[in-house]
């Protein structure tokens, strides 16, 4: 297995671990009750991670532009396109999950509305994530590096 | 910065309390903010290049020799941070009433269908 293949694999995993941690706190929030310690650090964790799932997709990209793309165009261009349409939901997913995130964790305690638009963000942040996270695998399964 | 009284009362929970709770407020709504406006100027900046280009030809995408993502990416989460920016400065004139004109909840019922519809159409 070459390097290429394991980064592809943590970031695959680390995708599929921000789906899971990303519906934590859409649950967490909906009624807009105040937060706990814990709940502080998995909104922070449910935050981070699909930026750091990103940023793993980011590292590869170049080399997936450069050994991959012509071949899974070639494979299927319905499977390249499906992978270009998953870059756009990605980076909505990221940006809804980093900016309900800061909301969740700054709004005062008497502001529920804010925590209930935030846990909004956060349940949109992960459809977005789980069509991101299915794409992904399925086209990794057609062709990959 | 937190007045003296709005630090007392957080130590008196246990927490230091950085903020007052309007620019708390303000900074939570403006947090908002930041996911709209990036995603609809990604889906600008997208539409845009694909009506410029005028056709989807997996050729034209397969010997691209940029990387559009990165840009698309860099400018769409600067002009949210800018414009988020400007949204808490506006949250902080009026900050109990002003976030909740901007009807953010049905902004982002909306967002969603429209992102999928957007990258599934312009891939």
């Amino acid at each position: 297995m070459t390097l290429l293949r394991i980064l592809e694999s943590v970031h695959g995993y680390l995708a599929m671990m921000a789906v899971a941690a990303v519906i934590h706190p859409a649950i967490l929030l909906r009624k807009g009750k105040g937060l706990s310690r814990r709940n502080r650090w998995a909104i922070s964790f449910a935050g981070v991670l699909p930026a750091v799932a990103f940023g793993a997709g980011m590292l590869i990209y170049q080399d997936y532009r450069v050994l991959v793309r012509r071949g899974l165009f070639q494979a299927s261009p319905a499977a390249g396109f499906l992978f270009e349409t998953k870059e756009h939901l990605g980076f909505a997913a990221i940006v809804l999950a980093a900016g309900a995130c800061v909301c969740a964790l700054v709004a005062p305690k008497d502001s529920s509305d804010l925590r209930k638009l935030s846990a909004l963000a956060f349940a949109i942040s992960f459809v977005l994530l789980l069509l991101v996270s299915g794409m992904g695998t399925w086209v990794t399964a057609l062709h990959s590096f | 910065m937190a007045t003296g009284e709005a630090r007392a009362a957080g130590r008196r929970r246990g927490v230091l309390k950085r903020w007052s709770d309007d620019t708390a407020r303000s900074i939570a709504a403006a947090s908002l903010v930041f996911p709209v406006v990036s995603i609809v100027v990604y889906l600008l900046a997208r539409i845009y290049e694909r009506l410029r280009v005028g056709r989807i030809d997996p050729s034209l995408i397969v010997m691209s020799q940029q990387t559009d993502f990165y840009w698309r990416c860099a400018i769409a989460g600067w002009f949210g941070l800018s414009v988020a920016g400007f949204a808490y400065l506006a949250f902080r004139l009026k900050p109990k009433t002003r976030y909740r004109s901007l009807h953010l909840g049905p902004v982002l019922i909306v967002l969603l269908p429209l992102a999928v519809w957007a990258a599934w159409r312009f891939p």
